[in-house]
């Protein structure tokens, strides 16, 4: 199918844009996005703060739409099919789905791709950055559109080839690369750790300081991926406030909490209904399951290890019942 | 640096069997594939393996996305990488590289150089 994105050639009162993607439509003014889709009642209309709004499609832009599920909030979001993207409202949730309320459609995921870049690109105001923490980018969301911030959205992402700071692969962090200690972490030693490699080994082994690589994160809820075997990957981030989305995996995710606390709120992936509350700290060790979708909050900046299974034969195994959606039965 | 999975000399596709642009996947064994891509009369190949995760970049057997004139994206996290280099010019791995597989082609035959 194809749903033609139409950009209307004239931006609105305040200077935003308004954009359709098949049969939904998108509108941002001072504070609040509106989405719009078409029910059996006429044109439902879904408000979203315009920062929360930002935050969520940072993440599903630069995550290529992520692991299967990327809920906006309790209504809106996105499930990457890997090829094609279906965008949804209400489909996730048992009280719209219940009344018939709820839109799914699916698109080429370049397409889809174009549009939110479009979205992301025009309604991200000069001085605020999707990535950052409240206290450190502020209220430069709000109000009329005010220029852009092209740097912050197109950062690329963190990513090595087997490990950071390795000869020829993802360089580590340092203040001439424009990585400053994050004021939450000032107290966090730098020191770099000693190698001694046996002979022969020269050069194939290979240690940094985790906590000061993470110190210098400058970004929040974007892990980065800082070392890899096959497709195991190690993707070490820092967190702080509220993860913008409620990520539905399709397959077990890890956590193992570094610093300070992060509290999980755990639904059930298809209905949205409440499963868990997890309060981790510093230590503790979590496998989301395949079935959920969570959503962290961190009320200081806090250090997280994500363990992430890239293997993608995993999700059909899931799928099919060939594994349960978690790692151990009690 | 990821090993080339195919020996000099073997026969990765034919180009009059390829779509223009296209792609065409080569399995070499169970967990390596080349991926060969032609726009035109150019031809390139590279392992078919995303710099991002380190996984195939289709989802689906001999299903590859084109992006545009002479791009190809990757089926899981959008990764756009250009067939003429392999340089990944936009999505979570920009800046990287496919991994160049060295190819001859001997009249319709690609073959691995």
């Amino acid at each position: 199918m194809s749903n033609s994105a139409i950009y209307e050639p004239i931006s609105n009162e305040i200077g935003y844009k308004s954009f359709k993607l098949g049969s939904f439509t998108f509108h941002r003014d001072e504070y609040f996005v509106y989405i719009e889709w078409p029910t059996k009642n006429g044109r439902m209309t879904h408000y979203i703060s315009a920062d929360a709004f930002l935050r969520a499609m940072m993440r599903d832009v630069a995550w290529g739409f992520f692991y299967y599920q990327v809920n906006f909030d309790h209504v809106f979001g996105t499930n990457n099919l890997y090829g094609k993207v279906e965008m949804f409202a209400g489909s996730f949730n048992e009280t719209y789905t219940s009344q018939g309320l709820n839109l799914t459609e699916t698109y080429e995921t370049p397409e889809i791709m174009a549009v939110f870049k479009a979205i992301l690109a025009d309604w991200t105001n000069e001085g605020f950055d999707p990535f950052a923490a409240p206290r450190e980018t502020g209220i430069a969301w709000m109000g009329r559109k005010n220029g852009d911030n092209a740097a912050a959205i197109g950062r690329d992402r963190e990513t090595c080839k087997r490990m950071v700071g390795l000869p020829g692969d993802a360089p580590l962090r340092s203040d001439d690369r424009g990585y400053p200690v994050n004021p939450a972490f000032a107290d966090v030693p730098q020191e770099a750790p000693e190698i001694h490699a046996a002979p022969g080994y020269e050069g194939r082994v290979f240690a940094i300081n985790l906590f000061a690589y993470l110190s210098r994160s400058d970004v929040t809820w974007n892990p980065s991926i800082s070392s890899v075997v096959k497709t195991n990957l190690f993707c070490p981030t820092t967190e702080e406030y509220i993860l913008p989305i409620k990520h539905g995996n399709d397959r077990v995710e890890w956590f193992l909490q570094l610093s300070d606390a992060i509290n999980w709120e755990i639904e059930d992936k298809t209905t949205g209904r409440p499963r868990a509350k997890v309060i981790m700290k510093p230590g503790d060790i979590a496998s989301m399951p395949a079935d959920i979708r969570h959503q962290g909050f961190a009320a200081k900046r806090a250090m997280l290890l994500v363990w992430e299974n890239a293997n993608p034969k995993v999700v059909e195994l899931h799928n099919t019942g060939a594994i349960p959606p978690y790692p151990v039965a009690f | 640096m990821s090993a080339i999975p195919v020996a000099p000399g073997t026969a990765l596709c034919r180009i009059g069997q390829m779509d223009d642009p296209g792609a065409q996947e080569y399995h070499a064994g169970a967990s390596a594939s080349v991926l060969v891509l032609r726009e035109g009369e150019r031809v390139t190949a590279y392992l078919n393996r995303c710099p991002h995760f380190q996984i195939p970049l289709n989802s689906r057997p001999a299903h590859f996305i084109m992006a545009g004139k002479g791009l190809l994206m990757c089926a899981y996290h959008s990764a756009v990488f250009r067939f003429s280099d392999g340089a990944c010019v936009e999505g979570p791995c920009a800046g990287s590289q496919l991994t160049q597989v060295a190819i001859r082609l001997e009249g319709d035959l690609v073959v691995a150089a």
